[in-house]
């Protein structure tokens, strides 16, 4: 799988690099086991602090997508991520709520965002099959 | 002094210098990165390469022209020697100024050229689903370096009180013609060349491709990386042999045949250096978007970025590795390779 990174972003570049992996898990590209490079590499691959590289690790292990073995490596667990669907909810709620707000005050038809929505889902569920 | 192998370095040394333009990747030009290889067709690119190599070329004739000079007019050894090693310093002072001052010249061009869209600051892609162990040489290679290393101390420790008064340093193609009062700094120089040697292997497993911004901008790099890794370690390996051949020798003489055959093995593994540099590094065509990082290569030869943790990269022009300047272990390094070898030729 291809990681991305833009330093011209305003997102901060351990975000990015969260972002393009848990986009990954979803549409099947990394598979529950796989192999990520370790923290020195993929820092001198990018060419990154490799705190920032350490930062994006930890928040993907602390939010269940990763797992870190000391002496093994890093791998991907998209499994134990699917059992937290009410995690998410919690989690999300809020942000999902601003998005709306937004759309609403932008006056965007609810069937487009439903649209936009069920777009995505496509798209990641396309990849996979 | 002997005529033609001295005239026969400074030559080599001479060529690599005008030859610069060649020894890097097709889309770099005097250390500079552009999108692809159309800045090889270029007409003002062409004119800065011919500038370069008639500036190259011209300042190492003169110098050859010198110093050939004083060897036909003057018969004193040690004056002569002097001048030879101020023609090698100026010829390596002079090239490097042309360089930069080529490198100067093609950055003027490449702001002069329409951006190009596939050349951008601030995108970097790069593959995610490797482990460490696809993309990185094992650790464990260098144990093959210990048997060689510890018979090499075991051979200085415990044959050091029968080594003889003065002990040979150096080797000619005739055999040792230079020696030295013994004594365990003498005796123990091979063993601190190996271990910088070692520790420049450790760091040269995972530089980084002198052209990044996708996996494409230098295709198959890994497997090249690799196979450099194990290019030194190869030449690591001569050497160990090379330093037991002659800690055996301040006890007991050995064949010259044994050194020679080392040494033979030496230049094959020079040969296959250039080999792989150019079928694995050179004439492999980068694409996809390319990393504009020209403002980390100081002159287009210093490499310094703060945010790169890489010790060591591969040299954007050149064969082989160059140090991250903004990191301080790489100085320390640099310095502690810098005193070994300083102390090696004292010890001379």
């Amino acid at each position: 799988m291809l990681l991305q990174i833009d330093f011209a972003s305003d997102r901060p570049i351990y975000m990015q690099i969260r972002d393009s992996i848990v986009t990954g898990i979803a549409s099947g590209t990394l598979k529950d086991g796989d192999s990520l490079p370790s923290v020195r590499t993929l820092g001198t691959e990018i060419g990154v602090n490799l705190h920032t590289v350490n930062k994006a690790y930890q928040l993907l292990q602390s939010e269940g997508f990763i797992e870190i073995q000391r002496r093994r490596g890093t791998f991907i667990k998209a499994d134990s991520t699917a059992k937290n669907a009410a995690d998410f909810l919690e989690k999300y709620g809020k942000t999902l709520k601003i998005i709306v707000s937004e759309a609403v005050t932008r006056r965007v038809d609810r069937a487009v965002l439903h649209q936009m929505i069920d777009h995505m889902y496509d798209e990641l569920e396309g990849t996979k099959s | 002094m002997n005529v033609i192998v001295s005239m026969g370095t400074f030559i080599f040394i001479a060529v690599l210098f005008i030859a610069q333009p060649w020894f890097s990747r097709k889309n770099v030009l005097f250390g500079v990165v552009f999108a692809d290889d159309a800045v090889t067709r270029n007409k003002s690119a062409w004119l800065i390469k011919r500038r370069y190599l008639a500036e190259a070329s011209g300042c190492a004739a003169l110098l050859l022209f010198t110093d050939l000079l004083f060897f036909f007019m003057m018969k004193n050894e040690t004056f002569l020697t002097s001048v030879y090693t101020f023609t090698i310093v100026a010829l390596v002072f002079i090239e490097t100024l042309l360089f930069i001052l080529a490198n100067r010249r093609t950055v003027r061009l490449k702001k002069t050229m329409q951006p190009d869209p596939g050349l951008s600051a601030n995108k970097m892609i790069v593959e995610l689903g490797k482990s460490d162990h696809e993309t990185v040489l094992s650790v464990y290679w260098l144990f093959i370096l210990l048997p060689i290393f510890l018979a090499t101390v075991a051979v200085t420790v415990l044959g050091y009180r029968y080594m003889p008064d003065m002990i040979p340093t150096h080797f000619g193609i005739y055999g040792p013609d230079r020696w030295a009062p013994k004594s365990w700094t003498v005796v123990f120089t091979p063993v601190l060349l190996e271990l910088a040697l070692c520790t420049v292997i450790l760091f040269i497993r995972r530089a980084p491709a002198s052209v990044k911004g996708n996996p494409n901008a230098a295709p198959g790099y890994v497997r090249y990386r690799k196979m450099m890794s194990l290019l030194m370690l190869g030449f690591a390996l001569l050497t160990e042999l090379i330093f037991l051949l002659t800690v055996i020798r301040f006890l007991t003489p050995i064949p010259q045949l044994w050194l020679t055959i080392v040494l033979l093995a030496n230049i094959g593994l020079i040969i296959a250096l250039f080999i792989f540099y150019v079928r694995f590094a050179r004439n492999r065509k980068g694409t996809g978007p390319i990393l504009d990082d020209d403002t980390k290569w100081i002159f287009g030869l210093f490499y310094f970025n703060r945010s790169d943790p890489s010790i060591f990269i591969e040299k954007r022009v050149g064969i082989g590795y160059t140090i991250n300047m903004a990191r301080p272990s790489a100085w320390i390094i640099l310095l502690a390779l810098i005193v070994i070898s300083i102390a090696a030729v004292w010890n001379h």
